[in-house]
């Protein structure tokens, strides 16, 4: 069977040769279509060659097609050949079938352990490309990063040309756990918050890390609430989003949680804004105890590191050169120049008037700040009048009482939310 | 239903329509599969095709369109990728030897999540069916992925099983009807699929499952006790039974899956700090690989790819096995000959879960099953290049990888080394 349907081209040669030989047309020849099968193709010119034994199956323009009865049993050969053998292969390949599936549960545990395999080499690949280091382990919940790298940007950075400029993060639950980083946007505040949280994962999931030398706590959840432009995309209300989000992660962090908050407040309008970041801020500080990296435009919430043990400032570095400010992109410990706004003014050649009022302003913004981060204090100070800004309308006394009065440490954050809601219902009547 | 379309083929046609009346039903005619009615509008409209018409003669015409067999593939592909689901009806007897009406019978239903066609799949991601039962702040779910056999079930408070289905971003969604479930953002693009509640009852799972791997409890899968996770594990396994209506021996039993053993990572923190994609796509100005898994993937195969997204996205708790990978991927670094070794012959592997998950249900043929078999030949030639390792990780990699030697002697000695472009299963053969 399998030699009929092997040797079937060679048969029909031979049946052509054969054929020529004995017709003496050249040109006659054996072909196959789906319609009448196997025949003997005739031109025209050669019709008076043809014998008595050929049998007319189809009249083209130019020629004529015949079978003969041996040509007629090859074909039946052939076929039914053909046909036995499909047949025959899948069953073949039906059995084979059903033994690759009852081999399914071995086949697949030698997949996944070359999944496995595949996974650590290429984690192994990526840490010798791009100069990882291990990370260790710390019983004492401290986060140690010298010399850390976001291991996205800095590609995009080489991939530029540029050179990436490594941070080191230190966080301690017995000390300092909250770090609050101020400077300007383009500062890269947001990488470096962002290179935390990566590390982190990175080196749970079991992986070497973008750092010269890492010690990191096992972190049970990492928390991240970050800008506001994204959402705005999607069109939804950016505020009702932030807090929501902002909720889930009072509402669920442990001290073992890393949370990276980046411009939170930054979706309503100022007063507000600095108000729900500064609470937040202490209610993390007081009740969650979780690690926490907090960005924020809010120069405001510097003073915090005053008043809380466990907050820090951080800032990333601006450097003047000549008419250009130069981004360093370093972070070090301090609160940031908050002038450098200005300083930007200055360079891109704002009238000098402008600037000198602007610096005014800002002086006396910077007066009425200071008396009301004084007055947020929860630290048991004696009150000291009344809350004033007096860059802005007079805020209502009822208001400031109310929230000099508030218990903080009893105060869920949504019953928190839903008194900045009224307060802020209460301002906007007023205003 | 219309009546003017009564002869003996288009009553079976209405009569099988009639089972799959959510389904695009695509009807096996000689050498086509033909779509009728609107289903025929339809297709036509997302497949480009032409739509003609049946029956023009006696006045009622019948919309229709209809694609090669052989091609069906990549033609039902893109009906999934746009979330139709697909009966694919098939001629159970050769027509030449058939009396008269040639048997046909619905052989498959594909749909968005339990797809095995490779022009549905991503590579390096997995595509998840998932089964969502909610009791008021309790919830059970279960996940399987049809194009590798993974299977897991959980149960939990309903806000935490909401934030694990957002990051394993299911295709499809099974629930019971009238208990719609919503996700947030992230589900949006989900498929949803309304099933019957008793498919979701957890006595009818349990036994089902039982039955399927023929286990005497559920204990092993550690899902005893755990009502809603088998209720899920349940209503999954009887949809994939009524739509694949094939063997599934590749799928594992359901294994529970503790959420608290991982580091949790909700949707959020996912995209804010791009641990999949960019924030912002392509279009917008963003770069493609900025991402970590842009930077850090680098592996070889599939499976390994897949699997290292999975980690990225539940890195591990447990210090032990956090140390235990670190323990390998430190040999494997400083062992730079092994490595690079290794790397060559995975890259020479292909997808073998998935090759197993379409030989098994049916969508594949000869020539993967020869991938198949080339691919495992690799197999004793990493174990040879391990050696033997110092770390325990990859010492037990080593002792796991089995040489499968039995299992590729016998495809290989079966199959011929150049086989033919595979013919969807069907009983009537094309003639030479």
């Amino acid at each position: 069977m399998r030699d009929v349907s092997r040797n079937s081209r060679r048969y029909l040669a031979e049946i052509e040769q054969r054929e020529r030989a004995r017709t003496g047309i050249a040109s006659l020849k054996v072909r196959f279509n789906n319609v009448f099968g196997y025949y003997l193709e005739v031109s025209k010119a050669n019709l008076h060659l043809v014998p008595p034994d050929y049998e007319r199956k189809q009249t083209l323009v130019g020629a004529e097609r015949f079978t003969t009865p041996e040509l007629k049993e090859l074909e039946g050969k052939i076929l039914a050949a053909e046909e036995r053998i499909l047949e025959l292969e899948k069953q073949i390949f039906a059995e084979l079938r059903a033994f690759a599936a009852a081999q399914a549960p071995r086949i697949r545990a030698s997949a996944a352990a070359v999944a496995e395999l595949d996974v650590l080499a290429a984690l192994a690949q990526a840490a010798a490309e791009n100069r990882y280091r291990r990370p260790r382990f710390s019983d004492s919940g401290q986060m140690r990063i010298l010399a850390g790298r976001h291991p996205v940007v800095e590609k995009l950075c080489e991939r530029e040309g540029a050179r990436y400029i490594p941070n080191d993060v230190y966080l301690d639950p017995q000390g300092e756990f909250i770090a609050v980083i101020t400077g300007p946007n383009m500062g890269g505040k947001s990488t470096y918050l962002r290179q935390v949280a990566l590390i982190a994962i990175l080196a749970q999931t079991g992986s070497f890390v973008p750092a010269d030398e890492a010690t990191l706590p096992l972190i049970d959840r990492v928390f991240t609430r970050i800008g506001a432009s994204d959402n705005l995309a999607r069109g939804r209300s950016t505020f009702m989003v932030e807090m929501t989000e902002t909720a889930a992660i009072l509402n669920t962090a442990t001290p073992d949680s890393l949370i990276v908050l980046d411009e939170i407040g930054r979706g309503t309008a100022t007063f507000d804004g600095l108000a729900l970041a500064w609470a937040v801020v202490e209610y993390i500080h007081d009740r969650l105890r979780a690690k926490t990296l907090f960005a924020t435009h809010y120069h405001e919430l510097t003073e915090l590191a005053e008043q809380l043990p466990g907050v820090r400032n951080l800032r990333v570095s601006v450097k003047e050169a000549g008419d250009q400010i130069i981004f360093l992109r370093k972070v070090e410990p301090g609160a940031a120049d908050r002038s450098y706004g200005i300083e930007v003014a200055r360079l891109a050649g704002l009238p000098a008037a402008v600037i000198e009022r602007a610096r005014e302003v800002l002086a006396l913004h910077e007066k009425t700040e200071h008396e009301l981060t004084e007055e947020l204090s929860p630290r048991p100070e004696p009150a000291r009048g009344p809350i004033q800004i007096r860059l802005f309308e007079p805020v209502s006394h009822t208001i400031a009482e109310r929230i000099r009065k508030l218990n903080l440490d009893e105060l869920r954050p949504i019953e928190a939310l839903r008194l900045l809601a009224e307060l802020q219902e209460e301002l906007k009547r007023e205003l | 239903m219309s009546t003017d379309a009564g002869t003996p083929l288009m009553r079976q046609y209405h009569a099988i329509k009639r089972q799959v009346p959510d389904a695009l039903l695509m009807f096996r005619l000689g050498d086509f599969y033909e779509l009728f009615y609107e289903d025929a509008v339809t297709a036509a409209r997302e497949l480009e095709i032409t739509l003609t018409s049946r029956n023009k003669e006696s006045g009622r015409p019948i919309p229709m369109c209809g694609v090669p067999y052989h091609a069906a593939e990549s033609y039902i592909a893109r009906l999934v990728a746009r979330g139709y689901r697909v009966a694919l009806c098939d001629q159970m007897e050769d027509p030449r030897q058939a009396r008269k009406l040639v048997r046909r019978e619905i052989t498959r239903i594909v749909t968005p999540g339990t797809a095995t066609e490779a022009a549905v799949l991503r590579s390096g991601e997995n595509n998840y069916l998932a089964a969502v039962i909610r009791d008021k702040e309790h919830a059970g779910a279960a996940w399987v992925d049809v194009s590798t056999g993974e299977f897991r079930a959980t149960e939990s408070e309903w806000e935490e099983l909401r934030q694990t289905l957002e990051t394993l971003q299911p295709r499809e969604i099974l629930y019971p009807a009238g208990r719609e479930v919503t996700l947030g953002e992230a589900g949006a693009a989900v498929a949803r699929t309304e099933r019957e509640p008793w498919t979701f009852d957890s006595e009818h799972g349990a036994r089902i499952l039982r039955e399927h791997y023929r286990l005497i409890g559920l204990e092993g899968c550690g899902l005893e006790g755990r009502p809603l996770a088998v209720a899920a594990a349940g209503a999954v396994l009887e949809y994939l039974r009524e739509t694949q209506r094939a063997a599934l021996e590749h799928l594992d039993p359901p294994r529970y899956f503790d959420r608290s053993a991982y580091m949790r990572l909700d949707a959020v923190t996912v995209r804010n700090l791009e641990l999949l994609e960019p924030l912002f796509p392509p279009e917008m100005g963003g770069v493609r690989e900025a991402s970590l898994l842009g930077v850090l993937d680098c592996t070889k195969t599939g499976m390994g790819g897949r699997l290292l997204r999975a980690r990225l996205l539940r890195p591990s708790l447990d210090r032990t096995e956090i140390e235990a990978r670190l323990d390998a991927v430190e040999e494997l670094l400083s062992q730079t000959v092994m490595r690079g070794q290794i790397r060559e012959q995975l890259a020479g592997m292909a997808d073998v879960e998935r090759l197993l998950a379409r030989l098994t249900v049916g969508t594949a043929g000869p020539r993967e099953m020869l991938a198949l078999a080339r691919s495992l030949e690799r197999i004793p030639r990493i174990k040879e290049i391990l050696g033997e390792p110092r770390s325990a990780r990859l010492r037990e990699l080593a002792g796991r990888l089995d040489d499968l030697t039995d299992v590729r002697e016998r495809i290989l000695a079966a199959i011929h080394p150049e086989p033919p472009p595979w013919r969807p299963s069907t009983p009537n053969l094309p003639r030479i």
